[in-house]
């Protein structure tokens, strides 16, 4: 999960009209999200989009970046334009074009930034602005890459020449390439939130260990399956485990991959994270025709037993970070003990791998945290003290706009843990037979570590903060306050659901876990139909039986067709293309998902 | 007439055939060639193990097919006192089969998920010698004809090639398997059983004829791992050269 973003302050905003396009979104007011799904589109607005889509490409604004055939789909072919200006990317500028076997495009997503107007002469050379990151992070820069200049939207509508470095804090920054200042941070660390409760391990069930004979005994080093997965057992050694997740760190050896003697692995945590880390494999190749985590058949590394990294977590880290620099997927333990390796939570990790790894190879970029905000109220309490636009929040300004602090949400973190739950779950139902208890699949995150942390079939049931429970759908989201530090904007721990107000005593991932249930609902209800909770509204869902096509439309909807900034509710529009791609207009499949996605609030464009 | 009166009225005819017509020969050889049928085939269950299988083990079963066999015989024997004499036969045959092979092959992911495989295996070697010893009664039905049952036990050397593991190839994502070939190893045993017979034999000179041969042997010998129980022997039928003396 993205456990840290922060955001230049606007400093001026400029207003550009937008052209009115059936699926257009608009996701500020420089920044037009374009959404023409070949079902709700009129064809010649459709049309007319491609149209401006290949002027664009005739201005180098847009540049093709890649260009792939759909594993899914017989005949489809997925372009992704990545948006430049004056020959430097935008970051999250783009768009991804499904085409069919006839040429013709079928829908288009993504997002183009308009009316930028930068000096596009950097101020600071390369060594300076690395030296200032460096000071700022407090850690070097994860490879010897020269950095690159990117232009990066703000969410206020305006627009930062900067300097991007991947930094060995597993941070990303970028440098205003003028003045310096650190205007945007991604962390790049995809992590399961806390688990606090008892549990029994791994069930005492057995599994089979795919290994491979090494030194006298055998390593967890699986060569069965066309990826090679290596799981590394650290043994709880803080600094091996630093070292290996550091990019400039050392290399894995043979030593660090667990062993046994007698190849009867009895550690739990090996064994979970190996056999369901195969498993995940197998389903993504068998469901989804897709090969490990990069879509390549690229080696899978998987790390346990990783100390005070691992406490009540599991996580992904993208490269250039991991034990070879190809990213890594880690699961901790409970405090307790229990190591963190069911079969939903490993699928989880290893789906934000895939989902890091196929945006990232369309769009040169992952899969965006998305910040968007509405306005909330005048004034609120907390710790007896009512505040005003204008007050501080530790020092530090609350963001407002005319006389009403703005409420923000990550979209894109909440999506990117809402697709991993998904595949979890999926995987989980691909592992076990459906039922309740251990080693039963259900709707539930985690319930095998012991305690479930979320659920897909009732996010009502499972409570989030306080008594607030996760959300099921749009408008029942969780936001935050974000206040600006002289520098930087970050999430407050004063956040808002529902119109309730609620503090955190520590951090709340910018609510993306919590309000990754919103579309992690739908899927449920697609699949197995039901009444939303909140909206009243009723899915006929596909059946179990049929669960397979829910979810591929769904996982081809973030592979094929997701560009790196979205939304919820274009996400929700690539979903719904994806179906009608997969099953064809009106088919149950799409009907389903359509139903189920309006039942969570995303309703579609055109009802 | 019953059954205990057909034995009598034949056994007092043989007897003066005998006294009859059989005073000069002494002694006999004959070399012959037939069928041995009645064979009877057998399976074998085994387990296979794999690396790949991790604690679970597959299984085979190979099924011999039995059948007919071609035999050669070759026998001697001498009159020792009236019509009654001894003798000695020494059969061997050597037959190659197609074993039908089926079976379970565990998935190497997952418990309790076996594929099945099913194949053959030809030329799967039985050799079997037998020394078929026996006491014979003689019954010249003119000069040049005679007639002789026998019965007696033999002593049978096996020779079997069994199955003993198997060739397998299969791919990710392992939910077949295919047999592609059988490993065989032979094992040699040796057992007890009986033989009877008769032999019918014309003599177109003094010395040299032609004849027939029906013989069952029968036994059962335990071989290789296991172990497997096969029986032996068969019903020969020959014909071939005779020698009198």
């Amino acid at each position: 999960m993205r456990t840290l973003t922060t955001m230049a302050l606007a400093v001026t905003l400029t207003v550009a009209g937008l052209v009115t396009v059936a699926g257009q979104e608009p996701a500020s007011r420089l920044a037009l999200n374009i959404m023409a799904l070949s079902t709700t589109t009129d064809v010649s607005e459709l049309r007319l989009l491609d149209a401006r889509v290949d002027a664009l490409v005739r201005t180098n604004a847009l540049v093709l970046a890649s260009r792939q055939p759909d594993v899914s789909l017989s005949g489809r072919v997925h372009e992704t334009f990545q948006q430049y200006h004056a020959g430097v990317p935008v970051y999250g500028g783009g768009i991804s074009r499904q085409l069919a076997n006839t040429g013709l495009t079928v829908s288009i997503f993504g997002t183009i930034y308009q009316e930028i107007d930068l000096d596009m002469t950097p101020q600071l050379a390369q060594h300076e602005a690395l030296a200032l990151v460096e000071q700022r992070a407090g850690a070097g820069p994860a490879t010897d890459d020269p950095l690159t200049l990117v232009i990066v939207p703000t969410p206020f509508d305006t627009y930062v020449f900067a300097y991007r470095a991947t930094m060995r804090d597993f941070r990303t920054y970028f440098l205003d390439a003028h003045s310096g200042a650190i205007v945007h941070v991604e962390n790049e660390v995809d992590e399961q939130g806390a688990i606090v409760g008892i549990g029994v391990g791994v069930n005492n069930d057995r599994k089979k260990v795919s290994a491979s004979p090494a030194g006298g005994g055998f390593q967890t080093y699986d060569r069965l399956r066309p990826a090679e997965i290596v799981t590394l057992d650290l043994r709880h050694a803080d600094a091996r485990v630093d070292s290996l997740l550091d990019p400039r760190g050392t290399r894995w050896v043979a030593s660090d991959v667990a062993w046994d003697a007698d190849n009867d692995w009895r550690d739990p945590a090996v064994v979970g994270a190996h056999v369901y880390g195969g498993f995940t494999y197998d389903y993504l190749f068998a469901q989804q025709g897709w090969r490990g985590m990069t879509g390549r058949d690229s080696r899978i590394l998987s790390m346990v037993n990783i100390g005070r990294e691992g406490e009540n977590s599991a996580f992904f880290y993208p490269p250039p970070f991991g034990p070879e620099g190809t990213g890594v997927v880690a699961f901790g333990t409970k405090a307790d003990g229990t190591p963190i390796v069911s079969a939903d939570v490993v699928a989880h990790e290893m789906m934000h791998g895939v989902t890091h790894f196929s945006v990232a190879s369309r769009t040169e970029s992952s899969l965006l945290d998305t910040h968007r905000y509405v306005r909330g109220p005048s004034s609120f309490t907390y710790d007896g003290r009512t505040f005003r636009c204008g007050s501080t929040y530790g020092g530090d300004p609350i963001l407002c706009d005319d006389g009403r602090f703005l409420l923000f949400a990550n979209h894109g973190g909440a999506i990117n843990e809402a697709y991993s739950d998904i595949i979890g779950t999926a995987v989980e139902f691909s592992v076990h037979e459906p039922g309740v208890g251990p080693l039963r699949a259900d709707y539930v995150m985690g319930e095998d570590t012991g305690q479930p942390f979320r659920s897909l079939e009732n996010p009502l049931s499972i409570a989030a903060v306080g008594s607030y429970r996760y959300p099921d759908a749009w408008g029942h989201e969780f936001r935050f306050l974000v206040a600006y530090d002289g520098e930087l904007i970050y999430y407050t721990s004063i956040g808002f659901v529902a119109g309730q107000q609620f503090t955190l005593r520590g951090s709340g991932y910018d609510g993306v876990h919590w309000n990754s249930t919103i579309l992690s609902h739908a899927f449920y209800l697609a699949i197995e139909g039901g009444q939303n909770r909140s909206t009243g509204l009723t899915v006929q869902g596909v059946g179990s039986a049929n669960r397979h096509q829910v979810e591929r439309a769904f996982f081809r909807s973030m592979t094929h067709l997701m560009p790196a900034r979205t939304s919820f509710r274009m996400t929700a529009a690539v979903i719904r293309q994806s179906a009608v791609d997969l099953f064809g207009a009106g088919s149950a499949t799409h009907r389903a998902i359509d139903q189920a996605l309006n039942a969570v609030g995303l309703r579609s464009e055109v009802q | 007439m019953n059954r205990t009166t057909s034995l009598a009225t034949l056994a007092l005819l043989l007897a003066f055939y005998g006294t009859a017509t059989a005073q000069t020969t002494r002694g006999f050889v004959a070399i012959n060639g037939g069928l041995q049928s009645g064979s009877k085939g057998f399976s074998q269950d085994r387990l296979v193990d794999s690396p790949l299988f991790g604690p679970e083990d597959g299984t085979l079963t190979a099924r011999h097919p039995g059948g007919n066999a071609t035999v050669f015989d070759a026998s001697a024997g001498a009159r020792l006192w009236r019509q009654l004499g001894v003798g000695v036969g020494v059969s061997r045959l050597s037959r190659s089969e197609t074993v039908g092979l089926s079976g379970q092959l565990p998935h190497p992911f997952f418990f309790d998920r076996p594929r099945a495989i099913d194949g053959t295996e030809a030329g799967v070697v039985r050799e079997e010698t037998a020394i078929h010893v026996h006491a014979r009664w003689g019954i010249p039905v003119s000069q040049s004809v005679e007639v002789a049952l026998f019965g007696g036990p033999t002593f049978f050397s096996v020779s079997q090639a069994f199955v003993t593991g198997i060739d397998f190839d299969q791919a990710y994502p392992y939910d077949t398997a295919t047999l592609t070939g059988a490993m065989t190893r032979t094992e040699d045993g040796s057992t007890i059983g009986f033989n009877v017979g008769a032999d019918v034999s014309v003599y177109f000179s003094r010395w040299l004829g032609v004849g027939g041969l029906i013989r069952f042997s029968r036994s059962e010998v335990d071989l290789g791992d296991g172990p497997t129980t096969i029986a032996v022997g068969g019903l020969h039928t020959a014909a071939g050269l005779r020698l009198r003396f």
